[in-house]
């Protein structure tokens, strides 16, 4: 779950450039680089998981430093309210306040997801390889959300240890944002779309405040993630990342 | 804006590097939560016999005031109202909901007739004083120093019942309590408890973080009875997480001559990607406790040291989310001194964002003081919480 929120983070912080004419190696490869250019960051967010019959959602406050740190506070639901996670390096705990309880949990708590989300680890894992492990194409423009945006084609490469066969992503072009992704498996079936709406000035930054993963298989899934607030690059001291911490922040 | 700017400057005023991150939001200064169930529920040794049947009405409250972010005040609040066969055959029942282990009795029952019974008990009021690396704690409180999840040789402050599963929070001791924290992943902690019985619990422990692994080491006096020392550990190999606790008690009088109690007890558990768990754990205790009848047994015990009924106990338990929101679990106990064993299925259905229900069933089935008994309990539960 720390990973998921972590990435979704990392995710939207694809920045602010202006471009025209460049080639699509370029715009990925410029997305890429913001992606893993932030060292630290506050954010509070929800993530509301959508079925047929039902749908229940969860809010964080994150504190996060680099990939080695992270504290998040669950504010919802009521039940869960006030439960704290700290990531430093491989470690991780959980402080229960209702039973005044630390308990440290396996490494492999971290690549865990939350209530079936759409949102696998795997995505996660591999979502840094969209430079390396594909080649680009623009193979068109379409407007999304009011917006002008590059129609391009990731193809994998033969060698590429990746999960989809090719993706298709619409990237804005005044602002440099991912604002719909289609993923198709090896045999071209459509897997999920992945769509950014909500544009919004965060901190300073133009960035999709609203993510909506759709399952293509399940009529009626859908995962949306909704950020309220983010404040980049907001310097945290290592010592914000404790135990102590973790009972008193709120 | 003028209170908010005031708090922002009383915080500031008052607080330690990185203070002001948490106190960016406009937390407020009061917080309240807690929840409301409703609870039926039926013993019986036979299914075809003579049923008890109760029902619980439980609210909690917990109330949180904080001034800045280095003081806070905490009081929380169990309000319970019983009614049921129990309330009417039990004549000793009314005493038993009533009684306070701590040091003050918070337990009043504030409606005591011949069919109902309903209690109303603080189990947490305490001031916090908290800065960079330290915090004090003062009052009732919980002192978990527990590793493992089942039995925990180590939490020698607060001892409680693992049937009882309707009280997730468990009772606090009257203590005080400083923590000091040398490091993000260490700790040092030194506390006094006082009982209803003046009995007196002071003990110190040394938690730290090492090669993948928490450890902690304790020492001290339990209950002005026994000297107790024990060392703890959680970690893990791979993706499953390996906990253990350990403690030796030793009565202070006579403390060459008598036979010690030491307990003994190692836990696996793991997670899937699926939302599943399973949990393992084992005890062995040299000096298992001779118990009274099943009341003793299943309300527990005064002391760390009387955790254990069988030189041996196996614990194993797997939870399963059928869907999302529909969790079945299954949880027992095999006690090869009692020849005998507890099973218990569960159910919990999310039935709304904050609307839980859940189906519990517990099963013993041992040989207790050369007679075999057999008992069932099972349980309805809905509950709110906000």
């Amino acid at each position: 779950m720390r990973r998921i929120v972590f990435t979704l983070v990392s995710f939207l912080m694809l920045g602010v450039q202006t471009g025209f004419s460049q080639d699509a190696l370029e715009i990925v490869k410029r997305a890429n680089e913001k992606f893993n250019g932030e060292s630290s960051g506050y954010s509070t967010m929800s993530m509301t998981i959508i079925r047929p019959s039902w749908q229940r959602t969860i809010s964080f406050k994150n504190w996060t430093k680099g990939t080695e740190f992270a504290l998040t506070l669950i504010t919802a639901p009521d039940r869960d309210k006030g439960q704290t996670f700290l990531k430093r390096d491989n470690e991780m705990w959980i402080w229960t306040p209702t039973i005044s309880r630390l308990t440290k949990l396996p490494p492999s708590m971290m690549s865990q997801g939350w209530m079936g989300s759409d949102y696998t680890n795997d995505d996660i894992l591999k979502e840094s390889s969209v430079v390396n492990d594909y080649t680009h194409e623009i193979i068109g423009e379409e407007e999304i959300e009011g917006r002008m945006c590059y129609k391009i084609r990731l193809t994998a490469k033969e060698d590429a240890a990746v999960i989809w066969g090719y993706q298709i992503r619409w990237i804005d072009k005044q602002d440099m944002l991912f604002l719909k992704s289609e993923l198709y498996d090896e045999d071209d079936y459509l897997v999920r779309t992945e769509l950014g709406s909500d544009i919004k000035m965060m901190d300073g930054r133009i960035i999709p405040t609203r993510i909506e993963l759709i399952p293509a298989e399940e009529e009626g899934y859908k995962t949306v993630i909704v950020f309220e607030t983010i404040e980049f690059n907001k310097p945290i001291d290592d010592s914000f990342f404790s135990q102590h911490n973790m009972k008193k922040v709120r | 804006m003028v209170r908010n700017r005031i708090i922002i400057i009383l915080i500031a005023f008052c607080l330690a590097p990185g203070a002001d991150l948490v106190a960016q939001e406009e937390s407020s200064p009061v917080t309240a939560k807690g929840y409301l169930s409703s609870m039926q529920s039926a013993v019986f040794e036979e299914a075809d016999g003579d049923w008890i049947n109760d029902n619980l009405l439980h609210n909690r409250l917990n109330f949180r005031f904080y001034s800045g972010s280095s003081v806070t005040f905490a009081l929380e609040v169990r309000n319970r109202l019983f009614t049921g066969d129990m309330v009417k055959m039990n004549t000793d029942y009314s005493a038993l909901i009533d009684s306070d282990r701590g040091w003050i009795d918070m337990s009043w029952n504030l409606i005591d007739e011949s069919s109902v019974i309903f209690n109303m008990t603080v189990d947490r009021l305490w001031f916090d004083l908290s800065g960079d690396n330290y915090q004090v704690r003062i009052g009732r409180q919980r002192i978990n120093w527990g590793q493992t999840f089942v039995w925990n040789p180590n939490d020698i402050f607060n001892t409680y019942s693992y049937f009882d599963f309707d009280y997730v929070e468990r009772p606090g001791s009257d203590a005080v309590r400083l923590q000091i924290y040398p490091s993000y992943s260490s700790a040092v902690e030194l506390a006094v408890k006082v009982d209803s019985e003046k009995s007196i619990t002071a003990a110190g422990l040394f938690r730290f973080n090492k090669w993948g692994y928490d450890i902690q080491f304790l020492g001290g006096y339990v209950n002005s009875e026994d000297v107790v020392a024990g060392a703890g550990w959680s970690g893990a190999f791979g993706s499953t997480s390996f906990r253990g606790e350990v403690s030796w008690f030793q009565p202070a009088v006579n403390f060459t001559d008598t036979t010690g109690t030491g307990i003994f007890t190692i836990g696996f558990d793991r997670s899937f990607t699926s939302n599943s768990m399973i949990q393992l754990q084992l005890m062995y205790c040299n000096n298992p406790v001779d118990f009274a009848d099943f009341d003793s047994f299943y309300f527990g015990n005064l002391s760390a040291k009387d955790l254990a009924f069988s030189k041996f106990s196996l614990f194993a338990a797997a939870t399963i989310p059928a869907t999302p929101l529909f969790n079945i679990g299954m949880s027992g106990i095999y006690y090869p001194g009692l020849k005998g064993f507890f099973a218990g299925p569960t159910i919990d259905v999310s039935l709304a964002e904050n609307v839980d229900f859940s189906f519990i069933w517990q099963y013993f089935n041992a040989e207790l003081e050369d007679d075999r008994t057999k008992m069932s309990l099972g349980f309805l539960r809905l509950k709110y919480s906000f």
